[in-house]
């Protein structure tokens, strides 16, 4: 469903030599129903890639590929195209913040159904629906500038679920939201992708990517993937963790034990 | 614990339509708009970024020279009565923009011809009515002005600026704001650029009616959404400041801002220093 090869990219700047690499020879394949990890340290390019993979911006080097056709700055300057595209693939920011711009939550969440042209009752059905399931009920005309950050996660979630993507990409999910909340979200995940749909989840969260996804891929500090494994595997490697700053000597997990969690060994 | 209190995701049921294939066909039809807007914020962004690193002039002038000396030169450019002196400052100009780079230099080329031009059309009238060294001198003067705030602005970080400013004793409250509104420029505009990303993801068709409420976010083309958008960097804004005045208030902000700058003296400052020495005795000579 998604391919990539040899994807490189380059934050610009006024000239050349202000320029910033973010990826570096990326090729990555991910298929349909798959639920990926992206895992690395701060400033390694998961968000970038999640960038780049919903077509916000695009590579100097290398090509991207959605179910078989170029994504290209060309290609996605095609309206019809694009929209379809933006409608298969569905983006979560890391900053829910900047993902709600309308009035109240009914209509934050109406957007996107109402761009599809649905009709009236199909989108109150559809905005309903979502609502329930996000736990949102009884929000309809709160502002979504006065949630707090969990209820804000959950609007922004809605919003992009309202449209019913074939893949959701969430970046760093988990910020600011208290644990529940994180459970809540790991569950919904879980059950989307039992549905069928393509999770992609950038975090650092390591107990997360164990409960969410089946495969982890490894961002290095030189903004290229250094490993590409089965979850349970690629945590497991202490070393190699250790290695690209995900854990210490403080916080890592004992593989092997019969249950797999993350722990702070200062207290 | 776990039995007698299930989650309450679990009590939830997900609705059929999300759990199928979505059969949906956009309708043909071009919106440039969020494009257009979101290439400005990020030509916007990327020039304030670039304000984070030197390596625009090929070699740097210390901001107190630049900006003592930019002060100086546009005063006695608009009291000079002799287009000699004009030409000797243009020809300076010249010069120093050999050592400024591309993209730079660009820029400020664009924004000196632009008011040139608007300059001489302003005065055209008195050109069709014989007084024709006006013509000639003004928009000179216009464009060498222009043109020594665009090197200092290019040439020097907005921080490094602010920072000199205390050197010529302006108040601090001053320079206080400045450099907020700085830091506040490059957030708000990083905010609103990820708006109109979350925007564009979310605008994959073309309704056929205005249904949002008061015609906001369901119009037909998302450019009513912008007024939604500026509301909310308003809001964020403010939320940013009364942030920012408790965390001062917890540091024990009493209304002083030292702000730490230095006299520094160079090779390139001492040759910046002569020819703008030797600028303005040509001023006293020429008149």
């Amino acid at each position: 469903m998604i391919d990539l090869n040899g994807i490189s990219y380059y934050y610009q700047g006024t000239d050349e030599s202000l320029s910033r690499q973010a990826l570096d020879d990326i090729n990555l394949t991910i298929n349909s129903g798959e639920s990926v990890s992206l895992l690395g340290a701060n400033g390694s390019g998961k968000s970038t890639l999640l960038k780049l993979l919903s077509g916000l911006i695009f590579a100097e080097e290398g090509s991207y590929a959605f179910d078989g056709e170029a994504i290209t700055k060309k290609g996605l300057s095609v309206p019809a195209f694009s929209k379809r595209f933006h409608q298969r693939v569905g983006f979560v920011f890391q900053n829910s913040d900047t993902q709600l711009f309308c009035a109240d939550v009914y209509d934050e969440i109406a957007f996107g159904p109402r761009q599809m042209n649905l009709g009236e009752e199909a989108v109150k059905e559809r905005v309903s629906g979502i609502m329930e399931t996000m736990e949102l009920d009884g929000f309809e005309h709160r502002q979504p500038y006065h949630l707090s950050g969990g209820e804000k996660r959950k609007v922004a979630i809605a919003c992009v679920l309202a449209m019913n993507p074939e893949v959701l990409m969430l970046d760093e999910p988990l910020n600011g939201l208290d644990p529940r909340t994180q459970r809540w979200l790991a569950e919904l995940l879980v059950r989307l992708n039992e549905a069928g749909k393509t999770i992609i989840v950038s975090t650092h969260d390591l107990v997360f990517v164990h409960e969410i996804s089946k495969r982890a891929v490894l961002f290095g500090e030189d903004h290229r993937i250094v490993a590409d494994r089965v979850t349970d595997e690629l945590l497991g490697d202490m070393a190699l963790l250790k290695e690209v700053n995900l854990v210490d000597k403080y916080y890592h997990h004992h593989p092997g034990e019969g249950h797999n969690h993350f722990h702070d060994h200062r207290y | 614990m776990h039995e007698a209190d299930p989650h309450p995701f679990e009590r939830r049921s997900v609705p059929a339509w999300l759990l199928s294939r979505e059969d949906y066909t956009p309708a043909a039809g071009r919106e440039r708009f969020l494009d257009k807007t979101i290439f400005s914020l990020l030509r916007l962004s990327a020039l304030i970024r670039s304000q984070d690193t030197y390596g625009v002039a090929r070699f740097h002038v210390d901001e107190i020279y630049g900006l003592l000396f930019t002060i100086a030169l546009i005063v006695f450019l608009s009291l000079s009565r002799t287009f000699t002196f004009v030409l000797i400052v243009l020809s300076c100009i010249l010069v120093r923009l050999c050592f400024i780079r591309i993209g730079a230099l660009k820029n400020i080329l664009a924004v000196c011809l632009a008011a040139t031009i608007f300059s001489a059309l302003v005065l055209l009238p008195a050109a069709l009515y014989g007084n024709t060294y006006s013509i000639i001198m003004i928009p000179s003067k216009v464009f060498a002005s222009v043109a020594l705030v665009g090197i200092f602005s290019h040439t020097s970080r907005w921080n490094d600026i602010t920072g000199t400013l205390r050197l010529i004793h302006v108040p601090n409250i001053f320079i206080f704001i400045l450099d907020i509104t700085i830091k506040y420029l490059t957030m708000l505009s990083d905010f609103a650029l990820s708006m109109f990303y979350a925007m564009k993801l979310r605008s994959v068709g073309r309704p056929g009616r205005k249904t949002g409420k008061g015609g906001g976010t369901g119009a037909r083309i998302p450019r009513a959404a912008v007024s939604n958008v500026a509301g909310n960097i308003f809001l964020h804004s403010r939320e940013l400041s009364e942030e920012m005045y408790c965390a001062m208030e917890c540091r024990g902000f009493s209304g002083a801002y030292p702000r730490t700058a230095f006299w520094k003296f160079s090779a390139a400052d001492a040759v910046y220093v002569l020819v703008n020495l030797a600028l303005i005795a040509a001023f006293f000579y020429l008149g």
